[in-house]
């Protein structure tokens, strides 16, 4: 049973990468991306990590992709149109890249899951996945690197503002 | 195994036809209570073999018109998003009940059945989430239907649904502070207590502000007068104008779920979801010394019916409101929300934090 949604879901999330890169209408991209992250959610469902499917589907697809959504129909782009490609640095630092990602992936997927270190602690599957666990460690372990991010997303929200006052006058 | 399946497939079912039962009930109430408010008779005509019943009827020739209607796709709409929005906005208002406890743990042969269809860790994160998701229904409608107004429409939805769920998310955080969990069956069983012996340990005397402030935003996320600017039946076109027959229905119909939704929520985080004052285990203890023991299904069943009986007070209370306030004009709308409810309940999380914090 386990073994038959990962799969449903593992193919779902493949299916929604590809259509978002090979559509050409920008909202059915946008909407086969929200198809892949609640694919990606199940999948953490699956592995006890409830408090991160949750936050998965109410971060990414609830609130990011409402706001992509609806950039994208604001500025009304239709069908994409297909530019000269030309060839740049972005190009090749991009093909690089992925060959790299590509070939570690295909490694992890060769050597199995050895090579990724220890994953289990003290706790049980179950309780990793729990709010409780996770947020004694968010607010003592690495309470240095969360608010870290923190402040990064004050940043970009004063950002935000500076650009979107600065058109205003 | 199987078993344990199949009671989960029961709740499961139970929920559903209870909330579709309810939603069918409210296209009646809405009339109906309208017309009583507005000193007219209502709707009366519907009859089967001279019985009229008080208009009831009304709700099945409303569900044979709208199933027998044309069902009208523009001709230069996008024909699969047109056909999926609506039911995207169903679906998601409908799955958010899985996470809603209707009843304590109810024991029968010896295997204890949760009364709550999905005990999540973090449901009330999970009903959030999946609200969240509602937004697609709207903002797709009113973007497939190839309409200008009708797109604007849903622009106006989604504006409106993103601000408040702000609001709405802030102002649980006071009572979740309280409660120290983010599991709504949990929080059913804490607010089980009494202070003095008769005062309710319920969300609502915890955090009165709290208890206004998630009514307003949820009101405002319905869709509904006060705020129903996105939709606007009579003056404004709103995002579902290009839908006809079932389609148009399943919004409406999401409405009225919504509407029901935001009644169950609001009984379990702040009225005490299926607690009744004094009921315990085994029966009532009285304050005054006086018991009533009583079998535990008795107990179980009493329960699930205060739930219910609760969140039919709240959808009368939302009808009252939903025939007695004008509609808010857009610039007030956004400033209620950024202006007054926001920094309100963000005052209400530091209050309530600062007095856990000298309380201990």
């Amino acid at each position: 049973m386990t073994a038959f949604l990962f799969y449903v879901f593992a193919a779902l999330a493949v299916a929604g990468g590809l259509t978002l890169i090979l559509h050409r209408n920008p909202v059915y991209s946008a909407l086969s991306l929200i198809v892949t992250m609640f694919s990606l959610a199940a999948l953490f469902a699956m592995l006890d990590a409830q408090f991160l499917a949750i936050i998965q589907v109410l971060v990414y697809a609830g609130a990011v992709m409402v706001l992509f959504l609806f950039v994208i129909m604001l500025i009304n782009v239709r069908l994409e149109q297909r530019l000269p490609q030309r060839f740049t640095a972005q190009t090749a630092v991009a093909v690089a890249l992925g060959i790299i990602l590509l070939v570690e992936v295909i490694q992890i997927g060769l050597t199995g899951s050895k090579m990724l270190g220890p994953v289990a602690t003290e706790l049980s599957a179950k309780e990793v996945g729990r709010v409780q666990t996770l947020a004694g460690l968010l607010f003592t372990k690495y309470v240095l690197p969360f608010e870290v991010a923190t402040i990064l997303l004050l940043v970009a929200i004063v950002g935000g503002i500076y650009f979107a006052k600065r058109k205003l006058r | 195994m199987a078993l344990d399946i199949l009671i989960v497939f029961l709740k499961a079912v139970f929920i559903v036809l209870t909330v579709l039962t309810f939603g069918a009930i409210l296209t009646w109430v809405e009339r109906k209570q309208s017309a009583v408010m507005q000193d007219r008779i209502g709707a009366n005509r519907a009859q089967i073999l001279g019985l009229r019943m008080i208009g009831l009827f009304h709700i099945l020739s409303d569900a044979i018109k709208m199933f027998t209607k044309e069902e009208f796709t523009p001709e230069r709409a996008d024909k699969f998003i047109h056909m999926l929005a609506p039911m995207l906005s169903l679906f998601f208002a409908l799955v958010t009940f899985t996470a809603i406890p209707f009843g304590n743990v109810l024991r029968l042969g010896g295997k204890e059945i949760n009364l709550q269809v999905a005990g999540l860790n973090a449901s009330v994160l999970f009903v959030f989430a999946i609200v969240s998701l509602g937004v697609y229904g709207v903002v797709l409608g009113g973007w497939a239907s190839e309409n200008n107004y009708s797109f604007l429409g849903g622009l106006r939805a989604s504006a409106q649904m993103i601000s408040y769920e702000v609001t709405i998310g802030v102002a649980i955080i006071g009572a979740l502070l309280i409660y120290n969990t983010l599991d709504l069956q949990e929080m059913v069983r804490y607010q089980g207590h009494m202070y003095l012996g008769w005062i309710p340990r319920w969300g609502i005397v915890l955090q009165p502000l709290g208890f206004l402030l998630f009514l307003v935003a949820g009101i405002a996320e319905t869709k509904r007068v006060p705020f129903d600017l996105p939709e606007g039946e009579s003056e404004i076109v709103g995002y579902w104008v290009e839908y006809s027959s079932m389609r148009w229905g399943m919004y409406m119909f999401t409405d009225f779920i919504e509407m029901v939704l935001l009644a169950a929520m609001t009984t379990t985080l702040f009225l005490g979801g299926w607690q009744i004052p004094w009921l315990a285990a085994d029966g009532f203890h009285f304050p005054w010394g006086m018991a009533i023991g009583l079998p535990h299904v008795v107990v179980a069943l009493l329960q699930v019916g205060a739930f219910f009986l609760k969140v039919v007070f709240l959808l009368w209370f939302q009808m009252l409101i939903r025939w007695t306030l004008p509609r808010v004009r857009y610039d007030q709308l956004m400033r209620i929300g950024w202006r007054y409810l926001l920094p309100l309940s963000l005052a209400n999380v530091v209050v309530t934090a600062a007095v856990l914090l000298l309380i201990g």
